[in-house]
């Protein structure tokens, strides 16, 4: 059993493309790159079909659609105002395409969650924390301003500041991926132990509310970074509006 | 378990911000935009049916102007009827007045005239016979035209006293 759950752990390689490249080595495509794939295949196509014919006085499906992208605005905007309108579109992104990547697991035929694979979550963390440092210099007003920024609330936050840039991507990935592969794990040994029903029971549990769960927590804590770099932003953004 | 691929994490990389951008473009771009006409729709309604209302607005306005210009012009237009049928009557009583007034006059002095030429004929006549009584008592012809101017002359004396 206990070796069987290692080879289930693996990061298996499907296959790998012969070209030799320096010190990274021949082009390796792991399982969650192509479990990832046929994800974007389907949102896609979803979205496609989705959009297709949309019309000013909408359908039921379009109304539903658009309620949806309204909510994700008023939530997003929540946490970082009004100057983080222009993030909500990745940051939706990420919550559909993890949220979905975390509840993979439910469709069987032996598919894996992509973020099991700890290299997906440091992409994922990796892409937030450009997103987070990119919000903070802009919303600070240039390389002045953000330089400035690790002073604060006080000057003796700078080496905490300075740690936080390593710290936030790596509590992401880390939280993210410890989550998936625990729920992974403990699914496969419940699965183990007892036969079809009650797996499904925890399958509830591990699968789909640990995986929202966790995808909530990581677009969650990615806005509020991102709303703390705009804090100065969104202040003039609020001053502009009542001076009007 | 913990290994770290650099292939896996580039492709990873990429396939989001495929998505990201495929998104982006078909998700939210299209959204977006289809609630922004809505909203442009919606505001141009409004701002259309408010239009509407003033213009509906400024056309009653201008229904009552007119009106009441109406109701101004037809009362003038009465009054102006009135002063020109009451000058157009008096002025053709006046005229009925005067023509009568002239006829009455001609009438007089036609009767004048008559009078004057019944008299005369008379005077000629009264001279007429006086003559001949006169050629009778003197048994004699007068010189008609001597005479005759004594006649006259005796006549106007007797007319004058």
């Amino acid at each position: 059993m206990g070796e069987q759950l290692i080879h289930e752990l693996e990061n298996r390689t499907v296959f790998t493309i012969p070209i030799d490249i320096p010190i990274v080595g021949p082009i390796r495509i792991h399982e969650s790159v192509i479990v990832m794939w046929g994800l974007m295949a389907v949102i896609m196509i979803a979205v496609l079909l989705m959009t297709r014919k949309m019309s000013v006085v909408p359908t039921k499906p379009q109304a539903l659609l658009e309620m949806g992208v309204k909510f994700v605005y008023k939530f997003f905007e929540g946490n970082m105002g009004q100057a983080g309108r222009r993030y909500v579109p990745y940051l939706s992104t990420v919550l559909l395409f993890m949220g979905i990547s975390n509840m993979i697991g439910l469709v069987g035929f032996g598919i894996k969650p992509p973020t099991k694979d700890i290299n997906v979550t440091v992409a994922f963390a990796l892409l937030s924390i450009i997103l987070i440092e990119m919000a903070a210099y802009r919303g600070n007003g240039g390389f002045k301003g953000f330089l400035k920024s690790f002073l604060k609330p006080m000057p003796v936050m700078l080496p905490i500041n300075i740690m936080e840039i390593v710290i936030r991507p790596l509590s992401l990935c880390m939280r993210l991926f410890g989550n998936v592969l625990g729920a992974f794990v403990v699914m496969k040994l419940i699965e183990h132990v007892c036969g079809l029903i009650i797996p499904m029971v925890f399958s509830m549990y591990f699968d789909v509310f640990d995986g929202a769960i966790q995808a909530y927590v990581f677009v969650f804590l990615t806005s509020l970074f991102i709303g703390e770099g705009l804090e100065e932003e969104n202040h003039k953004l609020k001053h502009a509006a009542h001076s009007k | 378990m913990l290994e770290f691929d650099f292939w896996t994490i580039l492709f990873s990389l990429i396939n989001i911000l495929v998505l990201f951008l495929f998104l982006k473009k078909f998700l939210f771009g299209r959204v977006n935009a289809m609630l922004d006409e809505r909203a442009r729709l919606v505001q141009e309604e409004m701002d259309k049916a408010r239009e509407e209302a003033q213009q509906a607005e400024k056309l009653r306005l201008d229904y009552e102007n007119a009106m009441s210009d109406a109701k101004d012009e037809a009362r003038k237009i009465i009054i102006d009827a009135q002063k020109n049928a009451n000058a157009q009557s008096a002025a053709i009583t006046q005229q009925a007045q005067e023509e009568a007034g002239r006829i009455v006059e001609s009438a007089r002095q036609e009767l004048a005239l008559e009078r004057e030429r019944s008299v005369a004929s008379a005077q000629n006549e009264i001279v007429s016979l006086a003559m001949e009584a006169a050629e009778k008592v003197l048994g004699r012809e007068i010189d008609d035209d001597a005479n005759r101017a004594i006649m006259d002359a005796f006549l106007d004396e007797e007319e004058q006293a």
